[in-house]
């Protein structure tokens, strides 16, 4: 990204994590705001979208036009758990899809605090599991995701891993938010 | 019998206008609140999208997959010229595209309070003619909108109409936003009924839309049942049974009528206003939006060119 949008983009935080950081908004309100953010997204053109219900978890396919027909990538949004849905989301994993050439499929997980831990590990598994019945072999899915989604596509494999159970062709974590106990110095460095 | 689906969705909005009335939010947050009403509806398949500068105005193409090449909807969103987006409104415009089977220009006009009238007819006009220096012809472009949208599809025509250049090849004025000053007996009637729009609310849009611009509410220019409506492309009108709007946009109607244009009014059953955020949802709103496909491709000719 070119300094000057990417300048842009950081601004545009800035100024959402103002208007967040008030103390009288309620969840919803904050969640709304942080979907709406998805309008800093672009539309990737030549992808189209369905919704679909993927095993009990609410989902959206991102369908690049002449994609492969073979390969997914299981793709876990931003938002700490708690707030951003597969819509806020969308435009950014239809670039990831077109630029792969393979379908994404967005996943709308358990939100918490209302579903606390592990039900987003949950739907992620059940949300794989589904397309591995779809027909979809697991060395042709990618575990995807931002930010908490970054986590949740690396525990993904973790726990197939030590159910022994065939894993994912790849782990695509951007972002990853791995550690809870909020160690990373970049915390304290990484202010401005 | 109306629909559970139906009686859901208004509930959603009902839930989605209390939430948005906190008198502690600025405008942003009510914004952002409201953007949100895109939820609720589904996400049509086999439609892409691009976004694009339409002469400086922004705008997003959505695009069915084996839609016609030649025709195109220029669709203007809700919310009264100060709140939701082409965003919010883009899968509602794709259900249309898709039902037509035609392409459709949503517009990202500029809002009020920050640009008040007539930026926003100016946007629909700029946009239009970006479509013509791209070789779209007025004839195969229809002129689409919802609630203040639904004004402003008719209000690009007549001010085309005035200058006396070519018009566009159809009007779908949905929901339209017809009479500022609240005349209409529905505005009333519906209150109870109407879980979107409230009078304080249409208060807030007018003022937002007009306060310092010197144009009364009577006004031709922004109250279409002023407005001298003859010598307009034939015009599809709809609209919800249980909406605040739905007296003045029967009014509408029939004055279109009168001044000797064709005409075809809808009242969709228990349809709320800007009803067509249920699409994929409500059967109500989808046996609406399939009419209003046939009635676009029919009245833009495409029927007959492939036949």
């Amino acid at each position: 990204m070119a300094r000057e949008q990417s300048d842009q983009l950081a601004e545009l935080n800035g100024v959402s994590r103002d208007r967040l950081s008030n103390p009288n908004l309620d969840l919803q309100t904050i969640r709304d705001m942080c979907d709406a953010l998805g309008a800093a997204g672009k539309e990737r053109e030549g992808v189209s979208y369905a919704e679909v219900d993927a095993g009990g978890v609410p989902a959206l396919w991102c369908i690049p036009a002449g994609c492969d027909d073979e390969a997914v990538v299981l793709f876990s949004h931003a938002g700490g758990t708690a707030v951003s849905s597969m819509s806020s989301d969308r435009k950014a994993a239809g670039h990831l899809a077109k630029a792969a050439g393979i379908r994404a499929l967005v996943l709308d997980y358990r939100r918490s605090p209302e579903n606390k831990f592990p039900a987003q590990q949950d739907d992620v598994e059940t949300a794989y599991r589904w397309l591995l019945a779809q027909g979809y072999r697991r060395d042709k899915i990618a575990s995807g995701g931002h930010s908490v989604g970054g986590n949740l596509a690396v525990s993904l494999a973790i726990r197939l891993r030590d159910q022994g159970l065939p894993l994912p062709g790849a782990i695509l974590a951007v972002s990853g938010w791995y550690d809870t106990e909020l160690k990373n110095p970049t915390l304290q460095t990484v202010t401005q | 019998m109306t629909s559970t689906q139906a009686v859901e969705f208004a509930n959603f909005f009902a839930d989605l206008s209390q939430r948005s009335a906190n008198p502690t939010f600025d405008l942003s947050t009510i914004r952002d609140i409201v953007e949100t009403m895109h939820v609720a509806t589904k996400e049509p398949e086999g439609v892409t999208y691009a976004e694009v500068d339409a002469g400086g105005v922004e705008a997003l193409w959505c695009i069915p997959t084996g839609s016609d090449p030649l025709r195109v909807l220029l669709h203007n969103h809700m919310g009264g010229s100060v709140i939701t987006s082409m965003y919010s409104d883009r899968k509602a415009a794709a259900h249309i595209a898709k039902a037509a089977g035609i392409r459709s220009l949503v517009l990202n006009f500029r809002r009020s309070p920050e640009h008040k009238y007539p930026a926003q007819v100016e946007d629909v006009e700029t946009a239009y003619r970006w479509l013509l220096g791209h070789g779209y012809r007025p004839e195969n472009i229809a002129s689409v909108g919802h609630s203040i949208g639904g004004y402003l599809a008719v209000a690009l025509a007549q001010r085309l109409r005035d200058r006396g250049e070519a018009l566009p090849g159809a009007i779908l004025s949905i929901s339209p936003w017809c009479d500022p000053t609240m005349s209409g007996e529905s505005i009333e009637g519906n209150a109870d009924k109407d879980k979107l729009l409230s009078r304080p609310l249409l208060e807030f849009f007018r003022s937002c839309f007009l306060d310092g611009t010197g144009v009364e509410l009577t006004d031709p220019q922004v109250n279409l049942l002023n407005s001298d409506l003859s010598g307009l492309p034939p015009i599809a009108v709809y609209y919800g049974e249980d909406e605040l709007l739905a007296s003045e946009d029967a009014e509408f109607g029939r004055r279109a009528e009168g001044a000797g244009n064709e005409v075809t009014v809808t009242q969709v059953d228990a349809g709320q206003h800007s009803f067509i955020i249920g699409a994929g949802w409500v059967p109500e709103v989808d046996q609406a939006i399939a009419e209003m496909g046939v009635w676009l491709r029919s009245t833009l000719g495409l029927d007959a060119a492939a036949a």
